[in-house]
C-alpha cells in the first residue's frame, strides 16, 4: 500500500506541475496575441490589405441635417494701438457666396449610385447660435462675456469688442467662435468650436506720452507756438498797446 | 535778433506740436484675417469629432 500511496502523491504533484506549466504557456501566448504593438516595427513587412467588404444588410442611409453654405470668418483688429486709447475688434461670420456646395451622390457599399440626396437643412431642425468670446489679459475689454447672435440662413453675424490697453506692452489673447445647436423638437444642445484665433496687440506711446497726453500737449503747443512764432505778433501787440494808450 | 529767436522757437514748438497731434489723431492700422469655413466645419458635432485627428472608429 505504501509504495502505491507514494506513487499517487508523486503523480498528483507531477500533474499539478504540468498543468501549471501549460497554464503559464497559455497565458504567455494570450498576452502576445492581445498585447500592444511590438515596439520595433521597422523592417516588418506590411500585411496584405484586408478586402473592403462591407456588410450588405446596412440600414437605410439617413443623412444628418447640415448647413449647406460656406462661410467666411473675417477678423479685423489693430495690431498696434496707442496706450490709453480705445479701438474696436470686429469678427464677422458671413456667407461665402462663391463656396456653396450641393451634394449629389452617396456611397453605398463602395458604389457610387449617383442618387440625389435630400439633405435636411440644419436651420430648419435646429436653432443655430453663433457665440464668441475675446479672452485677453491686461486689456480693458467690453463686453467681457460671451456674445450670442442667433444665426439664420444667409445671415451675417458680427461681433464687436471695444478694447483699451492701459499701459504700454504686448498683449496676447484668443478670439473664440462657437456654434451652438439647439434642437427645435427636444431642446438638446450641442456646441462646436469653429475657430480660436490668437491675436497680438501692441500698446505703444510716444516719448512716454499716451494718446490723450500727446493730443493735449499738441493742442497747447500749437497755440503757444503760433503765438510765439507769429511774425507780426510784436507789431500787433504794439498796435493794440498804442491804441489803448491813445484812448 | 530776439525777434528771430522768438520766431525760430515758435516754429520749433509748432512743428513738435503738430507732430504730436498727427501721432495722437492718426487712425490705428487695421489687420484683417480672412478664414474660409467649409460647410463640413459647421456641422452638428458627432462622437467621432471628439476623437483625435487620424483616429477613426472603424
Amino acid at each position: 500500500m505504501r509504495p502505491n500511496k507514494r506513487t499517487l502523491v508523486f503523480s498528483l504533484i507531477t500533474a499539478v506541475f504540468c498543468l501549471g506549466v501549460l497554464a503559464a504557456v497559455y497565458l504567455l501566448a494570450m498576452q502576445r496575441g492581445t498585447g500592444s504593438a511590438p515596439p520595433d516595427v521597422e523592417g516588418v513587412e506590411p500585411t496584405a490589405p484586408l478586402p473592403s467588404v462591407l456588410p450588405t444588410g446596412l440600414p437605410a442611409f439617413t443623412p444628418q441635417p447640415v448647413i449647406n453654405e460656406s462661410r467666411r470668418l473675417t477678423l479685423e483688429f489693430p495690431p498696434t494701438i496707442r496706450a490709453g486709447d480705445s479701438d474696436i475688434v470686429r469678427l464677422t461670420l458671413e456667407v461665402d457666396n462663391l463656396g456653396n456646395i450641393t451634394p449629389t451622390a452617396q456611397f453605398e457599399g463602395n458604389i457610387v449610385t449617383g442618387e440625389v440626396i435630400k439633405i435636411p437643412n440644419l436651420y430648419e431642425s435646429h436653432h443655430v447660435i453663433a457665440e464668441s468670446r475675446f479672452d485677453i489679459a491686461g486689456v480693458e475689454i467690453r463686453p467681457t462675456d460671451l456674445i450670442n447672435i442667433p444665426l439664420s440662413e444667409g445671415q451675417t453675424a458680427t461681433f464687436r469688442w471695444s478694447i483699451r490697453p492701459p499701459d504700454v506692452g504686448v498683449y496676447r489673447g484668443t478670439i473664440w467662435l462657437y456654434l451652438r445647436f439647439v434642437d427645435k423638437l427636444n431642446g438638446d444642445e450641442s456646441r462646436l468650436t469653429v475657430s480660436a484665433q490668437i491675436v497680438e496687440i501692441e500698446a505703444v506711446n510716444l516719448i512716454g506720452l499716451s494718446g490723450s497726453a500727446a493730443r493735449t500737449a499738441g493742442f497747447i503747443g500749437s497755440i503757444v507756438g503760433t503765438v510765439i512764432g507769429f511774425p507780426f505778433l510784436e507789431d500787433i501787440v504794439k498796435f493794440l498797446y498804442g491804441k489803448r494808450h491813445r484812448k | 535778433m530776439s525777434r528771430r529767436i522768438r520766431i525760430l522757437l515758435g516754429i520749433i514748438i509748432l512743428t513738435l506740436s503738430i507732430l504730436l497731434l498727427v501721432w495722437g489723431f492718426a487712425p490705428a492700422r487695421q489687420e484683417t484675417r480672412v478664414q474660409p469655413i467649409s460647410p463640413a466645419e459647421l456641422q452638428l458635432p458627432t462622437p467621432e469629432t471628439f476623437l483625435p485627428s487620424g483616429v477613426s472608429v472603424f
